[in-house]
């Protein structure tokens, strides 16, 4: 995507400070629009009834539905949506999903908001800042 | 055992996000803020939990992704 476009991203995570957080990580950003979701069911809904994405943020260990399996459930309507997980423990992300996509990263929790601008920007324009 | 990891999840998510607010304070705070300190301290005490949540429940015990 082009720079200076305007960016949606929708937040998944069932803990909702993690997504205040995101939220307060993205704010006075003008280009970003953030949606959120506490749970893989209801970030489903997002897709296809909302905006179109350009990256889904999404924890890794969530009741219900997994992180990994929500973004490919997502992946099977929006192929080329990008996909940055958030994970206590990357080690484990590995067992689960012993290897990442091409438009996928992931970010340990506890991130700064350096730490997660720059892997948004890593993700979407492959430069470090957002 | 589940559980346990669950809650270990859980406790780090917690401790993520005070440190992560308290960053953001920080960064905010201009050089003479009388607040400057409070922030600090947070940011101090949330890293501290951090390091001693590891140090009670080393890695290998932790089956969270």
């Amino acid at each position: 995507m082009g720079e200076g476009q305007p960016i949606v991203i929708l937040a998944v995570d069932d803990e909702p400070g993690v997504l205040a957080l995101v939220r307060r990580c993205l704010a006075n950003d003008e280009r970003v629009t953030l949606l959120e979701a506490p749970s893989g069911k209801d970030a489903l809904e997002h897709i296809g009834t909302g905006p179109a994405l350009d990256l889904l943020i999404t924890d890794l260990r969530m009741p219900e539905m997994e992180g990994d399996e929500l973004a490919r459930q997502v992946r099977t309507l929006v192929p080329e949506l990008r996909v940055l997980y958030l994970t206590s423990h990357a080690d484990r992300l590995f067992d689960a999903k012993p290897q990442l996509w091409a438009e996928e990263a992931y970010l340990d929790k506890p991130f700064t908001r350096e730490g997660l601008r720059e892997a948004i920007a890593l993700l979407l324009f492959g430069r470090t800042t957002l | 055992m589940m559980d346990d990891d669950r809650n270990r999840h859980d406790f780090k998510n917690q401790l993520g996000i005070i440190l992560g607010f308290s960053e953001i304070l920080l960064a905010e705070a201009a050089a003479n803020d009388p607040r400057r300190g409070d922030f600090e301290e947070i940011h101090k005490a949330a890293t501290t939990a951090l390091d001693l949540l590891a140090r009670l429940f080393p890695d290998h015990v932790d089956t969270t992704p």
